[in-house]
Order: structure tokens, then sequence, then C-alpha cells
């Protein structure tokens, strides 16, 4: 009798042993590799090393600072390569989180600096020209400045106010909120181009890079529109110009063509990314978008035209329309040739004038006063 | 120089030592013990002041020294002091309850008689449950197995201190003496339908419990964690989940002791007491674990075999309830460690740090030799 209990307690305590081998061997033995990995993760811990982000610099080697470039995307557009990468630093802690050690290190690899273009004095000039302009006006200051190296596309200063009326009309309607990026108006703010229609009939408007984006290096660039002229086979050329819609930077892109021999460039901020040890990750050229052919007689009355002496309503080439006006112009500059484009959200045959010339006068003196000031 | 008297001849007779200590009993509890103060020392060893292995290390001694006391003891002298002994265990445990008691993890569970030296009574509750439990299964007979009387009687000396340390709360040494007490009851030879009331009965405790509300929420979590340990990963899984890591970690051959990363780290809780198995899978592996577990089923089928080989129902009962507390102790903290059995803070025994618990144990097997010496004829 108690034999045959012995013999029921000795089957209970075998098998309780013996479950837990079997559960050891499968933790252990089936799982253990599993376990020894989750071991090791729960004692390290990875903490990442942010990589010091490049610089963006202006033309003369200086941080690009002013306030109207800031916010316009440009280090958006290269932040891979401004961002550089983050490195990682590996610690032993303990169930509490204490760290015991270091196990290892790989550092962090800063950021390419960006150089740019951007002259900070042309930059500065523009903006003034843009609020004196306003102020003269009586008006808020609002509008867009576009100045660009004629012969290489580069650009040298962008500026403007996107004003409440310039983002509920344009951007708005181009589906791109520009109301908190300073400058971006010249990018984005379409405007009937009025009587640039040398450049701006159906035929030349294409060619003259109207209606796709320029290709510059920056976000929420608008592409403008065209009429398609197989869609209105019944109207003049000339009638046809105030249904094209441009940014200030395609004028001015389209200007630079008229004045370069007809080279329509993808314009850049961009010069060039330096590696933190100062050599040259890569140089950054404005891609030619393309050639323009248009009659030589066109060619030499838009330069005569845009470079002829200032005096009001004549010698730059302009357009004042309803709740819009622009101003364009040409400037030497020492070994530099820059095309200008004034654009302001307000009615008025010199609205942009003022502003224009105002530029036209200051950026050759800068030239001849290398000190900047 | 002089011949020994008569009077030191009769207080030594019923010692015989001559007679060595069971191998079977001493080789695998005191190589136990020995790993246990390895491990011990690898679970300390990231706090530099601890004098834990130090005071194990007496604890192993002394209980060392009380197993071989007890094993020279004739069990039926021992019976003449089971009553006295119950008594002294009953009082300790309800001391314990009073402002003399002191609350560990939650737990009023130990007595503290000055700076560093304390003692557990319901470890010594134990010893002193499974000799009355014997004295009454094993004693008076009907018909070579105990009545019904004994069976009830059984009963009523078991569940004062069951129900004593339930409320220090000690669930799980709790859980111990119910576990001895159907066992005691099982090998006694007494009729299976007293098994099946006893059965009936603690389902009919359970589900009460369960209508007055009187499981913890803490005790069904631990449950529920068993289960999905991951549900509650830095709560009641915690302690399930990083002790199943630390242990799986180790697979076959471990990182070699005082190499364990989760023991340096200290990841899993309780490292030292009551999930000292952890350190064992960490650091030795597969082929330490299996170590440990084969060296706890020798000693337990030791304890079987003389469970049945005792001369008397006495010593069966009595050896019989020494096998059920150790087998089912080792078995719920090994489990508990590997997440087949609820978390309950029971030490694994002669391994766990805990002078009381260890003392116990190696008393414990101290019995066991002396139901063995029993049998043996007097020199």
């Amino acid at each position: 009798m108690h034999r045959g209990r012995v013999a029921l307690l000795a089957v209970v305590v075998s098998s309780m042993m013996l479950s837990v081998l079997g559960r050891l061997w499968h933790l252990q033995i089936v799982d253990g590799a599993y376990y020894a990995r989750a071991a090791a993760d729960s004692r390290v811990r990875t903490v990442p090393l942010p990589a010091p982000a490049g610089r963006v610099l202006a033309a003369d080697g200086r941080p690009l600072g002013s306030g109207a470039l800031v916010g316009l995307g440009l280090e958006t557009w290269y932040r891979a390569e401004l961002a550089g990468r983050a490195g990682v630093r590996k610690l032993a802690v303990d169930s509490r989180g204490t760290v015991t050690g270091v196990l290892g290190e790989s550092g962090p690899r800063p950021g390419n600096t960006l150089t740019t273009s951007i002259d900070p004095r042309i930059q500065r000039l523009a903006e003034q020209a843009l609020a004196s302009g306003a102020a003269k006006a009586g008006r808020a200051p609002a509008g867009a400045v576009v100045v660009l190296e004629a012969s290489t596309g580069r650009v040298a200063a962008l500026a403007g106010h996107a004003g409440q009326e310039t983002a509920a009309r344009h951007g708005g309607a181009a589906g791109v909120d520009t109301g908190a990026l300073p400058a971006s108006g010249a990018l984005v703010a379409r405007r009937p181009p009025g009587s640039a229609r040398a450049i701006t009939s159906p035929a030349a408007a294409t060619a003259f890079g109207f209606g796709r984006r320029t290709g510059i290096d920056l976000p929420n660039e608008a592409a403008g529109s065209v009429p398609d002229p197989a869609r209105h086979p019944e109207r003049e050329p000339a009638s046809g110009a105030d249904d094209v819609l441009v940014t200030p930077l395609q004028l001015a892109r389209a200007y630079a063509a008229a004045v370069n021999g007809g080279t329509l460039f993808s314009p850049r901020l961009a010069t060039g990314l330096v590696r933190p040890d100062g050599t040259v990750a890569h140089a950054v050229v404005p891609p030619v978008d393309g050639h323009v052919t248009v009659s030589p007689e066109t060619m030499r009355g838009l330069r005569h035209a845009l470079s002829s002496s200032p005096s009001p309503g004549r010698t730059l080439h302009a357009y004042g329309g309803s709740g819009t006006s622009w101003s364009a112009c040409y400037v030497a500059a020492g070994p530099s040739r820059y095309v200008v484009v004034v654009v302001v959200p307000w009615s008025g045959r010199d609205a942009a004038g003022t502003a224009a010339r105002a530029l036209r006068e200051g950026i050759p003196r800068l030239a001849s006063d290398p000190s900047g000031t | 120089m002089t011949v020994p008297g008569p009077g030191l001849r009769a207080w030594s007779a019923p010692f015989a030592p001559r007679t060595p200590l069971d191998a079977g009993l001493l080789v695998p509890s005191a190589a136990l013990a020995a790993i246990g103060l390895l491990l011990l020392s690898s679970a300390a060893r990231t706090d530099p002041g601890s004098v834990l292995v130090q005071r194990q290390a007496l604890s192993v001694c002394l209980g060392l020294a009380l197993m071989w006391l007890v094993s020279r003891a004739e069990p039926r002298v021992l019976r003449a002091y089971v009553p006295a002994v119950y008594l002294l265990g009953l009082a300790a445990l309800v001391a314990v309850l009073t402002p003399l008691g002191r609350t560990v993890n939650g737990s009023q569970a130990w007595i503290v008689l000055g700076p560093g030296l304390g003692f557990q009574p319901s470890e010594f509750a134990k010893v002193s449950t499974i000799l009355a439990l014997a004295g009454v299964l094993g004693g008076r007979r009907e018909a070579g197995r105990p009545g019904g009387r004994a069976v009830l009687l059984a009963l009523a000396l078991a569940a004062p201190p069951v129900i004593l340390i339930a409320l220090e709360p000690d669930f799980g040494t709790a859980l111990v003496f119910g576990a001895v007490t159907i066992g005691m009851i099982t090998v006694s030879g007494a009729r299976m339908r007293w098994l099946a009331g006893i059965a009936a009965l603690g389902g009919l405790v359970l589900a009460l419990m369960w209508r007055l509300d009187l499981v913890r929420p803490y005790q069904l979590r631990r449950l529920s964690v068993l289960i999905h340990p991951e549900a509650d990963p830095l709560g009641s899984g915690y302690h399930a989940t990083q002790s199943r890591i630390a242990v799986g970690s180790g697979e076959v051959f471990g990182t070699g002791l005082f190499q364990g990363g989760q023991t340096a780290g200290r990841f899993v809780p309780e490292q030292h007491t009551d999930f000292i198995f952890t350190v064992a899978g960490e650091e030795l592996g597969f082929l330490g674990t299996a170590s440990i577990v084969l060296l706890v089923t020798l000693l337990l089928w030791r304890g079987l075999w003389i469970t049945a080989v005792s001369a008397s129902a006495y010593g069966t009962v009595l050896a019989g309830g020494v096998v059920c507390w150790l087998a089912f102790q080792s078995f719920v903290n090994m489990g508990m460690t590997l997440g087949i059995v609820p978390i309950t803070g029971l030490p694994l025994p002669f391994v766990s740090y805990g002078g009381s618990a260890v003392i116990a144990a190696f008393a414990a097997v101290g019995l066991l030799d002396a139901v063995k010496r029993a049998r043996e004829p007097a020199p």
C-alpha cells in the first residue's frame, strides 16, 4: 500500500524535475541565441552623436545670416549635404540605466558647408530698394526683387515680401503657402508680363521658358502659365500676352537670355559644397536649360531698352497693369553683368521703377567700392 | 586518562558516532549549498561592501552542524519533543504578526533579534509541522492506514501555520504547507476518499476566496504575466521577462562564473535570494542548471528511497513530508524563474541566500538520515 503511494510520489517528483529540465532545454538551447541577443540589447544603450550641421556662406565667405533668405528653403534643398552623418556611442548600462562603461564609438561626420553666389551687399541693397519704393508709394513693403548674373545664371540677390495679397492671389492659387516665406514672391508670384511682348508672345513665351519651372535650387517654385495656342487660335499674339502668367524669376532669366546671347539657365544660389577639411565636395554650376532663338533685331532692341540711361518710363523695360507692375534693367558692375527684375503688387506705370533705379545706380557703386560700406 | 563512566556512555547511547552521514543525502545537499555560495558571490560582486557570502557561509556551517545533530537522534526520541517543537513554531508564527515582526518585500515574515540577527519562523515551522503531522499520521493506525480521525487531526494541525503564514502574507510558503500536508496524507496510505475530500475542500476554499475578493490584484497579475509576460514588460511582467532573458542568454555553456552581464547589471530583482537560479542560468548555462536539477533530483530520489524502505510508518510519513517539501519548493522556485509557474517568493533550498531557509533545509535532510538510520541494526 505504502509502496504504491511512494511510487506515485516518485512519479510526481520526477515529472516536476523533468518539466524543469525540458523548459531549461527550450530556453537555453532552442531559444538561447534569441535570449542572448535580448540580454545584450538590454545592457547596451545606443546614444546618437549629432553631427554639426554645415553652414551656408554668402559670396563673401561670411555666414549667410540675412533674414530675408532664411526660410526660403535653401537648407531644405541641400539638407542631405548640410546635415552630415550622426555618430553613435554604445554605452554599457545596468538595470537602473546607470552607465557602467563605454563599449565603442563612431564619431559623427560634420555636414558640408554650402557656398552661395548671394552677394550680401546687393542683397541688402535689394531689400532696402524694395522698402524705400514701397514707402514712396505709401504702401506696406511688398513685392520681389531678383538679381541674376546674366552670363552665368547665378543668383546674386533674392529679396521680397510675400504679402497677404500675393499669398492669397498667387501663392494660394498655386497651392503653395507663401505667407511665411519672405522673398519667395520671386518664385511664386505669377503676374502678367505686360508689355514685354517681344518675349511673351505665345510663340516666344515657351522659348523663353515661361510656363515651366526654372529649376532653381529652392523648393515651392511656381511654374506660371502660358495659354495653349491650339486652344485659342483666333487670338492675336499680342492680345494673348495678358494670359501669360510669369514669376519674377522666370522674367529675370528670360532677360538674362536676351542679353547673354540666348542661353536660358536654370538659376542657382549654391556655388558649391565644401567638406569640413576645406576640400570641395562638388561645385554647383547653373545648368543650361535651353537656348532661345529670337531674331537679332529683337535681341538688340531688348538689350538697348534694358541698358539705356535711367530716365523714368522709357529707359527701363517696364509694365504697369491693374494691380501689378514690374520693372527690369541691366547693370554692369566691374566684370559682372546683372539683370534686375522688380515686381510690386500695385498699379502704376512706374510703380516698380523706383526700386529698380535704386539698384541700377547702387550696384555699380558697390563694384567700385570693394570695402562694401 | 580515565575510562568514560557509565553516565557518559548512557548519554551517548542514542548516538552512533561511527556511522557516517548518508552520502546520498550529504553529497547533493552540500554540493547545492556550495554552488549556492558561488552563485551568491557572483550575484553580490557588484556590491563591494556586501557580507552576504560570509553570512550565508556561516548559515551553511550551522545547517550542516544541525543536520549532523538531528541525524544522530533516534526518531522515537524526537517524537517526544514534537508537541513542544510544534507549539514553539506556532508561537513564533504568532509573534511575527505582532510588532516584533519585520516586514521585508511586503511580507511580515521576519523576527529581528538584533542588528544583522534575525530569522524567519515560517522556515522552522515547516520542520515542526512535518514532525507533528508525521506523529499523527504515522502513529495509531487502523488496518495499516491512518483513520479518519488521524487525517482530520492532521488537517487541524496543518491549518494554524497555513493561516498564520497566509496572514503575513506569504502565499508561496502557505502553498508549501498545503503541498506537504497533501503529500504526507498520500504517503501515509490514508484512503483515497480522504484525498478526494481534501481536493474538493481546496477547490471550495479557492472559490470562496475568489467570491470574497480575497485574491489580491498582484496575484492575478502574476498569473496573467505567466501567460503573457510581454503584456506588462515594466510592471508585473518585468520580473518574469528579465528572469527568462537571463536564464536563456546562458545558452549551453553560460558566460562563465562572475562573467554574467545581466547578473552584474542586476537586471533580475532578488537575484541573490528567490531568483538565484537565474545567475546559474546566465553564468553556468544549461550544463550548470541541468547539474543543479540533477543534484536536486538525486537528493529527492534518495529521500524517496528512504521513504520507501523505512522500517516504521512514522518514518515513512516523516521522510515523505520532507521530500514533498523540498520537491515542491524546488519545482516552484525553478519553475517561476523559467516562466512555467507564477512568481511566488520561495527560495531554492540550499542555494538561495537566507539563513533560516538553509538551516531548516539541512535540518530536514538530517531528519531523512535519522529515518534511514532507524532501520539499521544497532551496532
